[in-house]
């Protein structure tokens, strides 16, 4: 790992613990997580709503919002930039440069009252010393690129659908050529027939322009699609971590495999789903040991007490359960193989 | 666009003809007559009526407001009963004090009230945001003439920095524009203010920041002018009232503008003049509603889409 040194890491977090300080509590979104990615992967970042997705991508942005947002505590390196030790000058010049990012939500992330190309444009005039007529040609060319004809550049938001919201958004988040882009669920709010499309397109240009990219979805389908490795959120963690190929074919954590139970499969139809009984813990509340453990059906009574740590099974897959200290453990998957 | 102007303008013949009516009628109904006022103190009785029945006051009101309104349709909007001077000509050679007034007290409002509502929205809760919203009460609950009162006291009794009345010289706007200004400053302080508010939880300006727009540029360009509507609203209404006139201020700082000259024309029941001024004044500030309404289509395209529709 070391020998390969910082240069082949377009992300590196340790350590980062991030809370929201409201009148009702302190909700502790991020609970000390650590992640890596090398260059031209994919990450897929997988977890519940309310797991801490949105929150750790925007601290890789240095965006939490603040208030109530609180950056608590670690380090976040993106392409070789301290991004929690920059003054705010220098942070202006690394988002949408460095890294970029994409929202959930595609029908509010444009500003009604500028063309699409407009919008394109100023990211390039930011970060590039170009003027105003060559930026707006570029930004006609991408959205060309994101497969929307050029003459649209000139329309504004609301003459857009759904889905080309998101690829205009797309077009913005990609201007500059970020050497890496967070798409949080790209694909959530849009319809099953536009997200094949647009799943479609990130991949085409992630692979044209050599971006690294971390894929927030809680879509299983779609990280076994788009994804290199894998991490699984639950309460601000990481409970597992490692390749597609650990996390799918190896599950380890009983979360994870709560997961792969709860989502239909194609060539078993019939075979009856599993929720995961129970909710995730009160953020503003969280017990000292397992998060999961209220919901874990392999429950041990020192779950309740002792913090879990990751643990390594192997060179790139890890996870965070107390099972794995007993010799010979096993998770039980219930259907056979995906 | 163009067809949403004209219909705009056709739909202001009804009610130019519905203001006349009706302040007519009202001032009409108001005790006494001009008779009163122009007549010399000793004329007798008999003499005044002589004089109403020369002027026609006698006529029914239907008949007078008929006549009224036959000069009307030619453009002609009468002469004054008290000094015979055309309606027309006097309004508009008070209307340019109104309007060098009014601009001034609106040019205040602008310069003070949008920066401080977009400070107060942006640092919501803070002492500065607390400034401003003891700015924008005191400004909205002081009554005019008694800050122009104070003004005068402070900046030209005791300081000497500009007179206190009469409308010779630029020095001479700047306490009249601060009064008016005041309080127009207050609301358009407090509309910018809650529209920011509204708009700074937007999506997209986490979007703006996300591809490195500078904070300030987020805020004075993306959000502000989403925030825009309301707070150009509420200039146009205010600059709408201030084309009646500003009578607290006019009188205060001897300001001779549309205001007082209204308010002498009611206290003298000189009908033609009263409703001719106002007759004016609803087209002029229906021009402004227009302009207004045309402004918003510039801010928002998706308003500008329904227009052409
Ligand atoms: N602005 C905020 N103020 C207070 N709490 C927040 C805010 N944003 C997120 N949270 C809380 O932080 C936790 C993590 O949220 P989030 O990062 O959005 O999760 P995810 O993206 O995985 O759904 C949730 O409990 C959420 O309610
Ligand atoms: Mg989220």
């Amino acid at each position: 790992m070391n020998s390969k040194g910082m240069t082949d890491l377009v992300l590196k977090i340790e350590n980062l613990v991030v809370h929201y300080e409201t009148e009702d509590g302190i909700v502790e979104a991020v609970n000390g997580i650590d992640l890596q990615l090398e260059r031209k992967r994919v990450l897929g970042l997988v977890g519940e709503t309310g797991a801490g997705k949105t929150t750790t991508a925007l601290a890789i942005l240095n965006l939490v919002p603040d208030p109530p947002g609180v950056i608590k505590s670690g380090r976040i390196i993106v392409n070789g930039k301290d991004i929690l030790n920059q003054d705010i000058k220098e942070l202006e010049r690394i988002r949408g440069k460095d890294v970029s990012m994409i929202f959930q939500d595609p029908m509010t992330s444009l500003n009604p009252v500028f063309t699409v190309g407009e919008q394109i444009a100023e990211s390039i005039m930011l970060h590039e010393e170009v003027s105003k007529r060559e930026a707006y040609e570029r930004a006609r060319e991408l959205l060309e690129l994101v497969g929307i004809p050029q003459d649209r550049a000139d329309e504004y938001p609301h003459q857009f659908s759904g889905g080309m919201k998101q690829r205009a958004l797309i077009a913005i988040a990609l201007a500059c050529r970020p050497k890496l882009l967070i798409a949080d669920e790209p694909t959530t709010a849009l319809d099953v027939t536009i997200q094949a499309q647009v799943l479609e397109v990130m991949a085409e240009i992630k692979e044209k322009y050599e971006t690294s990219m971390i894929m927030i979805t809680h879509d299983l389908g779609i990280v076994a699609e788009t994804c290199d490795m894998v991490a699984v959120m639950y309460a601000g963690k990481i409970v597992e971590q490692g390749t597609l190929k650990d996390v799918f074919n190896n599950t380890k954590h009983p979360y994870t495999e709560g997961l792969f139970n709860c989502i239909p499969k194609i060539n078993d139809r019939k075979a009856e789903l599993i929720p995961i009984p129970g909710l995730m813990p009160d953020p503003t509340n969280l017990s000292r040991g397992c998060a999961f453990a209220p919901r874990c059906s392999y429950v041990m009574k020192e779950c309740h007490e002792r913090p879990v740590e990751l643990k390594r099974i192997n060179d790139t897959h890890m996870v965070a359960c107390h099972a794995y200290d007993i010799q010979d453990f096993h998770i039980r998957r219930r259907v056979g193989k995906r | 666009m163009i067809r949403y102007t004209i219909r705009r303008l056709l739909m202001l013949i009804p009610i130019l003809i519905a203001v006349s009516l009706v302040v007519y009628f009202i001032v009409d109904l108001a005790p006494g007559d001009v008779v009163d006022v122009i007549a010399p103190d000793d004329a007798s009785p008999e003499d005044k009526e002589l004089l109403r029945e020369m002027m026609g006051l006698n006529d029914p009101f239907i008949i007078r407001y008929a006549r009224y309104m036959q000069g009307l349709m030619r453009g002609d909007l009468g002469k004054s009963y008290v000094n015979n001077r055309d309606v027309f000509e006097v309004y508009f050679s008070r209307l340019p004090n109104t309007l060098l007034l009014a601009l001034a007290g609106a040019f205040v409002a602008v310069l003070i009230a949008v920066p401080l509502g977009v400070v107060s929205a942006m640092h919501r809760g803070s002492w500065k945001d607390a400034i401003s919203m003891i700015f924008g009460l005191l400004g909205l609950s002081m009554p005019n003439f008694w800050l122009g009162l104070l003004l005068i006291i402070f900046f030209s009794l005791k300081l000497g920095l500009f007179p206190s009345y009469g409308s010779e010289g630029w020095s001479s706007i700047v306490l009249p524009a601060i009064t008016v200004g005041t309080a127009q400053a207050a609301l358009v302080m407090r509309t910018t203010r809650s529209s920011m508010l509204e708009v700074v939880r937007q999506d997209y300006l986490r979007t703006a920041r996300a591809k490195g727009v500078p904070e300030r540029t987020v805020i004075y360009k993306h959000a502000l002018r989403n925030a825009l509507i309301p707070i150009v609203t509420v200039m146009g209404t205010q600059l709408g009232v201030s084309l009646g006139g500003a009578v607290f201020t006019e009188t205060v700082f001897a300001w001779p503008g549309v205001g007082r000259l209204v308010v002498d024309a009611i206290n003298s029941r000189d009908i033609p003049m009263v409703t001719g001024c106002l007759i004016l004044t609803t087209m002029l500030a229906s021009f402004l509603i227009l302009l207004v309404d045309i402004a918003y289509a510039f801010i928002d395209p998706r308003i500008k889409a329904r227009y052409t529709k």
